[in-house]
């Protein structure tokens, strides 16, 4: 095999090139989707959130906020927050209470969903604090403090300072307004965030609506939520009351669910092209490399080596050269993946559109391992498959034909 | 001279030389029905978009856009109907009137034809924002495929002058079906709240989002009566027959209106995200041919090399003797070449046969049509056959080809003869 | 000793006197305005509401009557509106108890609830909006007040007033100016500010008269900053102060009879 390093080469190569090219094209496309999720996750969803049993939680389609009311908030919460402060796998969480109202200056008024949260614990858990563009983020003992999203900014015509009136309906249906002063600006990737979601202090919130203590909804962040998110809401669910709901964030909002799917769907559809191409390749390079040993096979032949030992011969040469190919393949993709999963690809310079998006415009790639066993699989079946015609050939020879074969 | 030989040359070896063109054909198929897919189904997307609802291009008054409020209207769409007059890209124009409002259910209960006594003091319960539009049905179900959609019910006609239709979604919040009476609240031209009611005739489903869950669609005329429009619109929707006309008919349009009166916008302006969508998506697609190409390129460079390896000892003879390298580069290279313009041809075919079988028979992925119907994207993707994927593939796939055929044609020059003859 | 330092305390108060004095005399004038825009235990009224804007053709306007009771301790504010002209419009009734609103329309033929988000909206179209008829804020308690300077206008001593709301009060604007009468507080003209100092409109009083027992200003004007054109005017046509009203003026039953 390694006596003719070019040869051997031509096959590691088009088997890597191969692998690469499929690699990264997956990894590229689900890296898009996951990006897609994660801003919403790390944007308001969380990885799972605790309400009141009745409270309407789940969202409609893509509805953000289908049912905010100040009903059914959550029973007991101290006991809730302490089952949830003990157990190891909630990474972090946060408390909340929304309520819709209405967001007044001199000039215009905007209807929006104001949340109320726990600055500190709400860093930990959701984006919104390092998506500040203008002014800071709340702090804890400044009860007027307000913050709100650069697109209703920019409608209002308010700058960091201004002062804001904020009106809603307090839970016996009575008026409560409130004047608070713009801390800071936000901006995500979203739009329509932006422009429906103004957060404030708990306590002021609560203060606001005569609620104070309550709250509508935790939302946790959870240790390696990929595997054990199931099992996890299990567990939490077995050790609160039955009028508490744990749920997870598929379950709020499953359209973004359902979306993943789609993706995992066009991922597939990516490999089979990028498998063609592939293909293609591994069998050529393959096949050109068995043809070209035909005398030496022969020769082997007329020395007296059986049929089959020459084809068995051949397949597992091609079989060993494709490991080595794999290996460099998967080496070579998951290089450049884990490269570029860090720093992303920028996109910045071909659209500003994707900023509106809700991905952002640099990707970040992002592989799933099985991803590898794919590919692996592929492009060995290929060899394989490339290398028992040419073996088949290589065993029926006559010698003297390969002998003399140019 | 040197042509017949390279012809010749190549297929002395025939299977190595299939084997080279079946790669360059492939690879380039490949990447051509790549691209007729993914245009194929943005196509799709922006077609769905266009012509359930939204329409090419859209005319209002200056500011309107925007800002949705009464200060902006249109007198009349005359003069619009008049700037597009007889112009036969166009399939035809609907006058719209959209206003901001609410809506809410309002049940009979129709047994004993009392209200239900908690409608009195109805809270937020059943209301929801809508937007309401006043359209004329007729025009409207010749340029747009809404009416077409109706899952219960019927679309709206002019001789029902007091029925809606509304999309599935809303009906669904509202909890309201067929023959339910519904409140809609607007502001009318002066702006002073007004309120009536209204029975739902229709229900529909288009699968965007908007549609379903905001717009409330009345017959124009009731709209501009009840909200003392007279003859104002909000906008007029155009529909062309063909997308390509976009531009030219914009600017057409543009000509024949005042600009200071009115606003001549298309659709990317009107509903830029699924222009942004496109572009993203495409950003993607070209990543991906590019992640193809290099492997296929690599493919055929692969087996130009080989191919040269393989007959370094014929190489070698005709250097001994007396071929000028630079002949024997010139001969490898046409060689090449030639055996690429082959396989780009059968590329090219393949490609056509596979984005023409997929233009007729779509990929149904309706095992997850829910996931779908969220988006309103429909589940079977067609691919496009048009020109462009073709020829930018084969462009590019060709150019490289032959540039990547410099390296093995050197090579073969640079051999020495001696040793070249040597080799096994 | 004791005499040098009665004498320097009497000096600083009397030197703190002005000032406060100022201050006491701004929001003197200030509860005398307020006391003759709102001061009454209830009223009755008609009233002309005259909209011009500038796309319209014609000014329209808009004659209603309207029955107010103030917010006592036991009871929210009350105020029931009936629209009698135009056309279009007769037979409008608005029914407001404390922060809900009702509403009753000839065609609907049934009541119903103004849901929040409508009733930020301009009040009838007009310049007004619904924070204006309600009053959410209070003109003595939400504001500082600082007299800034005094004019003559038609022979008579105008104080400017300048009012800037408290951090915590519920009120948008940045700053309003309020011009009143020294005489009597009676308001002349008030300014309103957004909180970047623009101002955005002005609303001027005119037609000082007596009616229903008391010396107000019949006649408003609104005018929008920036647009030319546009402006409300409401004419208190008739108005009776402190009168009894049935409380059943106030209810669904008279909502739903169409105030008749």
């Amino acid at each position: 095999m390694w006596r003719n390093p070019r040869r051997s080469g031509v096959v590691i190569g088009a088997m890597a090139v191969g692998l690469w090219g499929m690699l990264f094209s997956m990894s590229f496309g689900n890296g898009m989707m996951n990006q897609l999720l994660d801003n919403m996750i790390k944007g308001f969803l969380g990885h799972m959130q605790i309400h009141n049993r009745k409270f309407p939680a789940r969202a409609e389609g893509m509805n953000l906020g289908a049912r905010i009311t100040l009903e059914y908030t959550i029973p007991d919460p101290e006991r809730v927050q302490k089952i949830i402060s003990s157990d190891p796998s909630v990474k972090a969480w946060a408390p909340r209470l929304k309520v819709m109202g209405l967001i007044t200056n001199a000039e215009k008024a905007r209807g929006v969903i104001l949340t109320g949260v726990n600055p500190a614990q709400e860093a930990k858990v959701t984006y919104i604090s390092k998506s500040i563009v203008a002014g800071q983020y709340l702090r804890p003992d400044h009860p007027r403090d307000i913050l709100i999203g650069k697109w209703l900014a920019d409608k209002l015509r308010v700058d960091v300072g201004s002062k804001v009136v904020f009106m809603t309906q307090n839970i016996n249906k009575q008026k409560a307004v409130n004047a608070f002063n713009v801390v800071g600006v936000y901006k995500t990737s979203s739009n329509d965030f932006d422009s429906g979601l103004v957060y404030t202090n708990l306590g002021a919130l609560q203060d606001m609506v005569g609620m104070n203590g309550e709250i509508t909804e935790i939302v946790m962040l959870i240790t390696n939520y990929e595997e054990r998110l199931d099992a996890v809401q299990r567990n939490l669910q077995s050790k609160m009351s039955p009028d508490v709901e744990v749920i997870r964030w598929m379950e709020v909002i499953p359209a973004i669910y359902r979306m993943l799917g789609l993706v995992d769907v066009f991922t597939f559809i990516t490999f089979v092209m990028v498998f063609i191409a592939m293909a293609f390749g591994i069998a050529n390079a393959v096949l050109m490399a068995v043809f070209e040993r035909i005398r030496e096979l022969g020769i082997m032949k007329a020395l007296g080596t059986k049929p089959s030992e020459v084809f068995i011969t051949v397949v597992i040469e091609s079989l060993s050269l494709s490991m080595v190919g794999i290996l460099v393949g998967t080496a070579l993709g998951c290089g450049t993946v884990l490269y570029f999963s860090r720093y992303g690809i920028n996109f910045a310079k071909f659209s500003t559109l994707l900023d509106v998006m809700a991905v952002g415009s640099v990707v970040y790639l992002k592989m799933k391992p099985i991803y590898i066993l794919w590919g692996a699989l592929t492009a060995l079946l290929t060899a394989l498959f490339s290398s028992l015609w040419p073996a088949m050939r290589a065993a029926r020879l006559l010698p003297v034909d390969a002998i003399r074969h140019v | 001279m040197l042509l017949k030989l390279a012809w010749r040359n190549i297929w002395r070896n025939t299977r190595r030389t299939i084997l080279t063109i079946a790669g360059v054909a492939f690879g380039l198929g490949i990447c051509i029905y790549s691209r007729a897919l993914g245009v194929g189904f943005h196509n799709q997307m922006i077609r769905d978009a266009i012509h359930v609802f939204a329409g090419h291009i859209q005319v209002n008054a200056l500011h309107w856009h925007g800002n949705w409020t009464m200060e902006y209207l249109m007198d009349n769409p005359d003069a619009v109907f008049n700037a597009i007059k007889d112009d036969p890209r166009i399939i035809g124009a609907a006058p719209r009137a959209t206003v901001p409002g609410l809506i809410s259910r309002k049940l009979i209960k129709a047994a004993t034809g009392q209200e239900s006594m908690n409608d009195d003091e109805s809270g937020e319960e059943n209301t929801s924002t809508a937007l309401i539009t006043g359209v004329d049905p007729e025009a409207e179900k010749k340029i747009t495929s809404l009416p077409t959609k109706m899952r219960k019910g019927r679309y709206i006609s002019a001789d029902d002058p007091m029925g809606v239709a509304i999309g599935a979604d809303l009906a669904k919040t509202l909890g309201v079906d067929i023959g339910d009476r519904v409140l809609l609240w607007t502001q009318n031209y002066y702006e002073s709240l007004e309120a009536k009611y209204f029975f739902v005739r229709g229900i529909y489903k288009s699968g965007s989002f908007d549609l379903d869950t905001f717009y409330v669609f009345v017959p124009l005329q009731t709209v501009q009566q009840f909200l003392q429009l007279d003859r104002m619109v909000t906008t007029v929707t155009i529909v062309l027959k063909d997308s390509e006309y976009l531009d030219p008919v914009t600017n057409s349009i543009k000509g024949n209106l005042d600009p200071k009166v009115y606003e001549v916008l298309k659709w990317t302006d009107f509903k830029p995200e699924i222009w942004q969508y496109v572009v993203f998506d495409d950003i993607g697609g070209y990543m991906f041919l590019g992640i193809l190409m290099i492997v296929v390129v690599f493919g055929i460079l692969n087996t130009q090399l080989m191919a040269v390896f393989e007959r370094t000892r014929e190489f070698g003879a005709m250097l001994a003797l007396g071929t000028r390298p630079s002949r024997v580069a010139l001969l490898v290279f046409i060689e090449c070449a030639m055996m690429t313009a082959v396989g780009v041809v059968f590329g090219n075919l393949l490609g056509l046969l596979a984005a023409y079988i997929n233009s007729r028979a779509p990929i149904d992925l309706s095992r997850d049509a829910a996931a779908y119907e969220v988006f309103g994207i429909d589940p079977r993707l067609y691919a496009a056959v048009l020109p462009f994927p073709f020829v930018i593939c084969t462009c590019l796939i060709f150019s490289i080809a032959l540039v990547m055929s410099l390296w093995p044609a050197f090579r073969a020059a640079r051999y020495k003869p001696v040793d070249a003859l040597r080799h096994v | 000793m004791r005499r040098y330092l009665i004498a320097a305390l009497t000096l600083m108060l009397l030197m703190l006197i002005p000032s406060v004095a100022a201050e006491d005399r701004a929001l003197e004038l200030i509860r005398k305005m307020d006391y003759i825009m709102r001061g009454v235990e209830s009223s009755f009224g008609t009233f002309t509401m005259t909209i011009e804007k500038q796309r319209w053709k014609k000014p329209r306007l808009i004659k209603m009557k309207s029955w107010d009771k103030r917010e006592t301790e036991k009871e929210p504010a009350k105020s029931f509106i009936l629209i009698a002209e135009p056309v279009s419009e007769a037979g409008k009734a608005f029914l407001k108890i404390g922060n809900e609103m009702w509403s009753y329309f000839p065609d609907v033929n049934a009541i119903t609830k103004i849901p929040p988000s409508m009733m930020f909206q301009d009040w009838m179209g007009s310049d007004f909006t619904n924070d204006d008829l309600v009053r959410e804020s209070s003109v003595i308690n939400d504001y500082t007040h600082r007299i800034t300077g005094t004019h003559k206008e038609a022979g008579q001593l105008i104080d400017v007033i300048e009012l800037i709301p408290k951090p915590e009060a519920p009120v948008t604007w940045g700053k309003v100016i309020a011009e009143v009468r020294d005489s009597d507080g009676m308001p002349v003209r008030q300014e309103y500010f957004n909180d970047k100092g623009e101002k955005v409109r002005t609303m001027s009083f005119l037609d000082i008269r007596q009616m229903g027992g008391k010396i107000i200003p019949t006649k408003w004007i609104m005018k929008p900053e920036g647009k030319p054109g546009d402006q409300t005017m409401f004419v208190i046509d008739s108005i009776e102060f402190n009168v009894k009203i049935n409380p059943k003026i106030f209810s669904m039953a008279h909502l739903r009879q169409g105030g008749m």
